[in-house]
């Protein structure tokens, strides 16, 4: 089934009140807490109201799990979405691996019965029944289509003219397209715009939609190298200040292993990563000191200097 | 219970009936190639050799080859294959059906038992609370999602994994 | 083109609409519509002072837009005719080019549209073909990109009239490029157009070579996944490119890449030779894209009663036999309309259509098959209550039931494929030398001795009679329980027929066709399979067992098929027993007399019917 893709007025009509059940993902709350910060400071700030469960479990990994057994994927990606249902709340995502799990899961069980019954035959002795039709939404997806690029830049108070910016989507925003359906997967727009709604420049530049090579930390440590130094290679020569976000594990790959990277090419990018939410939280004027820009690995203070 | 060894029965299983049917159509232009971040840096890693090989049914070839692994799941070779062939999930499933026979990489293990330890991919250490707390953000509570998933886990057979590498 | 607007007896209507066709072969009525080209032909000379003075530029569709053009211009040098015509939806009607034009007063704002009529003997299809636009295939970047073009745009940068002399030069920075690269098949031989455009290899190869003509050092690749030579003289050609040290570089590329510095294009893709992903810096890429039906043939096809394929492009009537034939005696078609193609293939099919048609012209009657349909008026519900059901069956067009007045059939237009006589609920229609008279008595014939041990098998003449016919040249074995009722299409199949065979006791009844889409009367199976659906339900409940019918579309290759479908047959036949079928036709008896009544009001067809019955009662 293929379903047209939403458009801006249409998501604009249904956003009044709008409130998510957050699902916070695994690497964000433990590892990266500056990111959620950001989230929850922006979301607050723009008034989108979020309820939280401790009862979630890791998404989980669209990666390695799916690779490992695609019927575990499922199911655990089903108890989640079983937990939604029963707060009856549309999921709200920080991080690119979570929304397409639990996108694909809520997709895939609601497109064919007989894998629902599968699942649901594993979620028995949990006490749980999947009933399928979950909508699950990413943070930028909410940003892009609920709030508005107009809108975002109507309540930013601190605009972050002149700043050079390099979008990183990340695949799973976006790819699957018939699954996602939410932006282009060759040519995406939705976080171009809500930079450049910001008051920043999103520069054009090579291959902007290659993996990031997070994916393979885990099985090969040279090739996920490999493939982050092509991405910072093109991101470097597109001339631009800082690299922003919108995933957990694109995230990583680019601050924390910069500096391997350029160790062992013995390269020197200095690009400072951001999570998305983090440049809005600056353009709406959020104090820097809240943010805990000093867990970042790639120092950000150039970028903050030159936003002042 | 012994890791399942019967090929043909898990292909079936796994892959459904026309599973080898669904790849036949490749015409062999190597689009999924041009596009793939793992083949830009590991000239070894060729989908489209992946896809002409289950096409002619030589499935343990491509099991046996630890280089399947390497497949990130960019999605990129689904959304550009001319002839629709959904190359990354297949790719999954060969992963899922090489996983029951020979096993699962390192990295996936020791991911998998923190899975069913924790219920989560990453522990919360007492220098992640602390953090939290200089960041304002609420406690983690433990909550006993790890029984539900270890069910999980057991139900599906992936418990089986936990001790189970690849065998060099 | 020249010749032909020169020629006394070639009237060419440029700048002109089909309207409407009526009638049929040999009398055609034609409205044709005559836009307003507010410039009057036989007052122009063709001075061009009107478009100095113009004042609007608008993008010129024939540079690919690279050039521009005024709001009055002509095409292209060699347009026929060479007169102006002003663009309306450009003009803003400062009427400068009136003041230029001066004595000659060949511009007249006042021109309206005109409809003509024209009596036209047979018409010829030609409407071409165009290219893809390939910006929705993103990953290639065309129209983000400005040293990405298409063939097409290329052709006009190698013309030495076109917009550059000649000249290939970098879009983005008008430098001259030292390496150029070809990509084959985009749109083509995907989920976007699943056909092979069949003409693109030849002209990129063309392409390398001019280009090859001109800069003897510049770096030419071309990416291909096939490349295709099939014709004469072809593969030498494609030789002549490698020995020229053109490079053909075997894989589909995944992505273009542009440098956002100075618009430098990287070419990402598989080297298949190599078997690994290669990296290709160049400064122009040439997209060969697929060549696509035109957007209105569809609606022009409807016209003219020319169907479209699933592709878009027109219907031939049979792909080997009547490669020129439309369903539309009278009408044909030539060139890429039908399906993409190169020059000669489109000069020879253009040659062929012509000599189509001019066997018609040439005689002043036209025979056609003896095969038609024709309405008893008498019978004919249509003069009491509107009903029509013949006209919405009838894929040429050929009955007219005009309200209050009985349905006619146009004899002319008529191919005789018979569904129109099954599905009038009076039996008012009839076909010639397929009355019901005709095919009754072959099933009282047939099933005069030991019936319930036959099987009563109805074959279309084109493709399930194809196949038995297949099946006997093949020596394919089956067993001899089977008798065949041929007619011309399974659309002319009708129930009575199957409800009379079981009525005298047959054992089986098998109706075939055609597969869905290959008829040669284009809807006949379709009608058919609609109207036998319910068949197997009836006669359930009449008591006999629904194994005992059965249908079957086959083609007329599937020899196997049918041979298979007889042994099958047979077994059925066999495992329900003689017994159990004699019992069956016993208790359906009443009903199926009930469902054949129509028949007995038929004179004709009741003779036969009780003269099987006296043979009966005398036994």
């Amino acid at each position: 089934m293929k379903r047209t893709r939403a458009t801006k007025e249409e998501s604009n009509l249904e956003k009044e009140n709008k409130d998510y059940l957050l699902f916070k993902g695994c690497l964000i709350p433990s590892s990266l807490p500056y990111m959620e910060v950001a989230a929850r400071r922006a979301l607050e700030i723009l008034e989108i109201k979020i309820t939280e469960t401790d009862n979630f479990s890791c998404c989980p990994d669209p990666i390695g799990i799916k690779a490992i057994s695609e019927l575990t994927w499922l199911s655990m990606g089903a108890r989640n979405l079983c937990i939604a249902q029963e707060i009856g709340k549309d999921i709200l995502t920080l991080c690119n691996g979570c929304y397409e799990t639990l996108k694909e899961t809520s997709h895939a069980l609601s497109e064919d019965s007989e894998l629902l019954e599968k699942v649901n035959k594993i979620l028995l002795p949990l006490n749980r029944k999947y009933e399928g039709n979950t909508i699950v939404k990413h943070i930028a997806e909410v940003l892009y289509l609920d709030i508005g690029t107009n809108q975002i830049t109507n309540m930013i108070k601190k605009p972050l003219y002149g700043l050079k910016v390099a979008a990183f989507y990340g695949c799973h925003l976006v790819r699957p397209s018939d699954v996602m359906n939410f932006d282009d997967p060759e040519e995406p727009k939705s976080l171009d715009e809500l930079i450049v709604a910001l008051g920043a420049d999103s520069l054009p530049r090579m291959r902007k939609m290659f993996c990031c090579g997070a994916p393979l930390l885990g099985v090969n440590m040279d090739l996920s190298l490999n493939i982050a130094k092509e991405n910072l290679d093109n991101i470097k020569t597109s001339g631009v200040d800082c690299i922003v976000t919108l995933c957990p594990f694109c995230q990583t790959q680019f601050d924390r292993n910069q500096k391997v990277v350029e160790r062992r090419f013995n390269k020197e990018y200095n690009l400072p990563v951001f999570y998305y939410p983090e440049l809005l939280c600056l353009a709406l004027g959020v104090d820097p000191y809240q943010l805990g820009f000093d867990l970042h690995i790639v120092k950000v203070d150039q970028v903050l200097n030159k936003i002042k | 219970m012994e890791i399942e060894k019967d090929l043909e029965k898990l292909i079936e299983e796994i892959g459904g009936e026309d599973f080898q049917k669904k790849v036949q159509v490749c015409y062999q232009c190597g689009t999924c190639v041009g596009g793939c971040p793992v083949a830009w840096v590991n000239e070894n890693f060729n989908p489209r050799k992946i896809m002409l090989a289950l096409s002619r049914g030589e499935i343990d070839e491509i099991i046996n080859n630890d280089l399947l692994w390497f497949c990130c799941y960019c999605h990129t070779c689904l959304e550009r294959c001319p002839q629709k062939i959904p190359v990354s999930e297949i790719i999954v499933k060969l992963k899922n059906i090489a996983a029951k026979v020979r096993g699962i990489p390192e990295g996936y293990v020791n991911e998998l038992k923190m899975i069913a330890k924790t219920g989560r991919i990453s522990s919360i250490s007492s220098a992640t609370e602390r953090r939290r707390e200089q960041l304002n953000l609420p406690k983690l509570v433990q909550t006993s999602v790890e029984k539900d998933i270890k069910r999980i886990l057991k139900q599906t057979g992936t418990n089986l994994f936990l001790e189970k590498e690849i065998k060099k | 083109m020249v010749d032909a607007g020169h020629h006394p007896k070639i009237n060419v209507l440029t700048y002109s609409e089909l309207e409407e066709v009526r009638g049929f072969v040999g009398n055609f009525k034609v409205k044709v519509k005559k836009k307003p080209r507010f410039v009057i032909p036989e007052k122009c000379n063709g001075c061009g002072l009107c478009v100095d003075v113009c004042p609007i530029e608008v993008p010129n569709e024939f540079d690919e837009g690279t050039t521009t053009r005024k709001a009055i211009y002509v095409p292209f040098a060699q347009a026929v005719p060479l007169v102006y015509t002003i663009d309306m939806d450009a003009c803003i009607e400062c009427f400068k080019c009136i003041e230029a034009c001066g004595k000659l007063e060949a511009i007249d704002f006042s021109q309206k549209e005109e409809i003509i009529e024209l009596d036209i003997g047979t018409i010829i299809v030609a409407t071409g073909y165009d290219i893809y636009d390939p910006t929705p295939i993103k990953q290639y970047g065309y129209g983000r990109y400005p040293n990405v073009l298409t063939a097409l745009e290329l052709e006009r940068l190698l013309d030495e009239s076109g917009p550059t002399m000649g000249k290939l030069y970098r879009p983005s920075d008008m430098k001259a490029p030292g390496k150029v690269a070809f990509i084959q098949c985009v749109g083509s031989r995907d989920d976007i157009h699943e056909y092979c455009s069949g003409f693109c290899c030849m002209y990129t190869i063309k392409n390398s070579l001019i280009l090859r003509e001109k800069y003897p050092d510049l770096d030419i690749s071309i990416y291909y996944m096939d490349i295709r030579t099939p014709s004469k003289g072809y593969e030498e050609f494609y030789r002549r490119a490698r020995e020229e040290g053109i490079k053909f570089i075997q894989g589909k590329p995944s992505e273009i890449a542009q440098d956002p510095n100075n618009h430098n294009l990287f070419i990402y893709s598989e080297d298949l030779a190599k078997g690994k992903a290669i990296r290709d810096e160049v400064d122009i890429v040439i997209l060969s894209t697929a060549a696509e039906p035109r957007p209105d043939s569809r609606t022009l096809g409807s016209k003219l009663g020319v169907t479209s394929g699933p592709s878009g492009f027109y219907m031939e009537s049979h792909p080997k036999l009547k490669p020129i034939d439309t369903p539309t005696e009278g009408v044909f078609i030539a060139g890429s309309s039908q399906g993409p193609k190169d020059i000669p293939y489109s000069v020879a099919q253009g040659s062929a259509a012509s000599s189509r048609a001019s066997r018609i012209l040439s005689s002043p009657e036209w025979e056609i098959e003896p095969l038609i349909a024709f309405v008893d008026a008498d019978k004919c519900r249509n003069v009491r209550k509107k009903c029509g059901i013949c006209e919405t069956r009838c894929p040429y067009g050929a009955i007219i039931a005009p309200e209050g007045k009985p349905a006619y059939v146009i004899g002319a237009k008529c191919h005789g494929c018979g569904t129109c006589v099954a599905d009038c609920p009076e039996g008012a229609i009839t076909q010639l030398h397929y009355t019901d008279v005709q095919i009754v008595a072959q099933i009282h014939a047939i099933l005069r001795e030991k019936p319930e041990e036959k099987i009563l098998v109805f074959t279309c003449h084109w493709c399930s009679f194809g196949a038995a016919d297949t099946a006997g040249n093949s020596h394919l074995k089956y067993p001899p329980d089977n008798r065949i009722i041929k007619v011309m299409c399974s659309g002319r199949l009708d129930r009575k027929f199957i409800y009379e065979a079981f009525r005298i006791g047959a054992g089986m009844v098998l109706a075939s066709g055609c597969h869905p889409q290959d008829c040669h009367y284009i809807t006949g199976q379709h009608h058919a399979e609609r109207r036998l659906k319910a068949v197997p339900k009836i006669l359930e409940r009449a008591g006999i067992s629904p194994e005992r019918f059965s249908v079957k579309w086959m083609s007329a290759s599937e020899g196997q098929t049918f041979s298979k479908v007889m042994k099958e047959s047979s077994e059925t036949l066999k495992s329900i027993g003689i017994e159990r079928i004699k019992e069956e036709n016993e208790k359906a008896k009443p009903e199926l007399e009930k469902r054949i009544k129509t028949f007995r009001e038929d004179p004709d067809v009741a003779k036969i019917l009780l003269a099987d019955e006296k043979v009966d009662i005398e036994a």
